[in-house]
């Protein structure tokens, strides 16, 4: 099984300003931040992705091994769902 | 739309000028000194700190601005802030803290705000009889409205608020069903708000006039402030506008009264002084300058209502010492010495 990951496209303003995220939650008017590899991940998670697919793309971008990126995705993924921004389907392989 | 490449070298070569990010602060440049070529080397958190306010503001404006489309049913003209920072090459780089919206009925649109949620803030009696009304905030929105009948213009003279509502056009922000001035008119109206509220105060009220005028006939702009009344303030705004950011030669203005300009920093208490002696002269013809220089010396020979005479000369003696003291210095040094 795989899941197709993707940002909450309704409610959700955000831009990149250097290499900062800055987003609005519309839904509570809360405030988002980001770093480079965060601003990364959102970008990806944007266009639709996988958890693998956001792996590959620190592991590509920074210097950091799978098993460090794969950490970090998922605690940037638990962030999000926490924050209900994700829109998540899983499909069969 | 066409950018002017000249212009923005010039921003630049100015902004690298400026030794201290305050200054930047107060000319309203730091954000675009973030990213200015050459980047200024200086560390500093402060022209960061501006863009992402720049940036979280951008992403609130349209949320605001569709909020107050679908609760008030008139022609809604954005003016200044936004609309300006579209004719930047990056809108970040203008950064701004309200939305000043011109509208028709400026006392039925407020009513519908709030009737739509929006809330009053501000001292109410800071906002009468003057030229917008008492600012609203959509709820978890932090970017104030300004509804207003008429745009700030120099004292005594009407503005043109008839003309500009009807020559309104589409907004440059995209937002649909939001208007804005006819450009032109917006250039020479910036430049008169600019003037109203210190006559070439501060640099980047001056950018936003040549950041509206960019690929504009110059020709126009004069008829337009001719049109006005302003044809004076205005070429006197272009003048500083050429020499600022196209090395044309400095105008007097900026040999005497405007010297801070050309130096990207604060205004000394002289030139402050100086400001208030000879600028309506750059403004106005010689007659009615002589009489608003009159009344300004008038007020600065006599105690203010609640002053002493003592409490006068001690303040002329004050400001004498300051003399070559930034205004903020010279300010909180006297806010410190009230009792």
């Amino acid at each position: 099984m795989s899941g197709e990951l993707r940002l909450r496209r309704d409610d959700l303003a955000w831009r990149a300003v250097e290499d900062e995220l800055i987003a609005i939650d519309v839904r509570d008017s809360s405030y988002l931040s980001a770093n480079d590899s965060g601003l990364l991940l959102w970008r990806t998670l944007a266009e639709g992705t996988t958890r693998e697919g956001l792996v590959a793309a620190l592991t590509e971008r920074f210097d950091v091994d799978p098993a460090t990126a794969g950490a970090d995705v998922d605690a940037f993924l638990a962030d999000l769902r926490e924050r209900g921004l994700l829109d998540e389907a899983v499909s069969a392989d | 739309m066409s950018r002017d490449a000249d212009l923005w070298a010039g921003v630049d070569r100015l902004v690298a000028r400026s030794p201290r990010s305050a200054d930047l602060r107060y000319h309203g440049l730091d954000s675009i000194a973030a990213a200015a070529t050459p980047r200024p080397a200086r560390p500093d958190m402060t022209t960061r700190a501006a863009r992402r306010t720049a940036a979280a503001t951008s992403l609130i404006a349209p949320l605001v601005l569709q909020r107050v489309l679908a609760a008030v049913d008139q022609r809604v003209l954005l003016m200044k802030g936004p609309e300006v920072a579209a004719h930047y090459p990056d809108p970040l780089g203008r950064r701004y803290r309200d939305l000043d919206l011109l509208v028709p009925d400026a006392a039925a649109a407020w009513e519908s705000l709030v009737d739509a949620g929006f809330e009053p803030t501000g001292d109410p009696a800071l906002y009468v009889g003057i030229h917008h009304l008492r600012p609203l905030l959509a709820p978890g929105l932090p970017l104030m409205v300004e509804i207003h009948h008429e745009p700030k213009w120099l004292d005594g003279r009407t503005p043109p608020t008839g003309e500009l509502l009807e020559t309104a056009v589409p907004s440059a922000t995209g937002i649909p069903g939001l208007w804005t001035l006819e450009r032109t008119r917006h250039a020479v109206a910036v430049a008169v708000h600019a003037w109203a509220h210190t006559p070439l105060g501060h640099l980047g009220r001056l950018l936003d006039v040549a950041a509206l005028a960019q690929g504009l006939e110059r020709s126009l702009l004069q008829q337009v402030a001719r049109s006005w009344g302003v044809e004076r303030l205005w070429t006197t705004t272009q003048h500083a506008i050429d020499s600022l950011f196209h090395d044309a030669r400095r105008p007097l203005a900026g040999r005497v009264w405007a010297r801070h300009l050309w130096s990207a920093r604060e205004r000394t208490v002289l030139e402050r002084h100086l400001q208030n002696w000879l600028a309506p002269f750059a403004a106005a013809p010689a007659p009615d300058a002589a009489r608003a220089t009159g009344t300004w010396l008038l007020t600065q020979l006599t105690p203010a209502p609640g002053e002493t005479r003592a409490d006068q000369l001690r303040r002329a003696t004050v400001a004498a010492r300051d003399a070559f003291k930034r205004v903020s210095e010279h300010d909180a040094g006297v806010d410190r010495s009230q009792p």
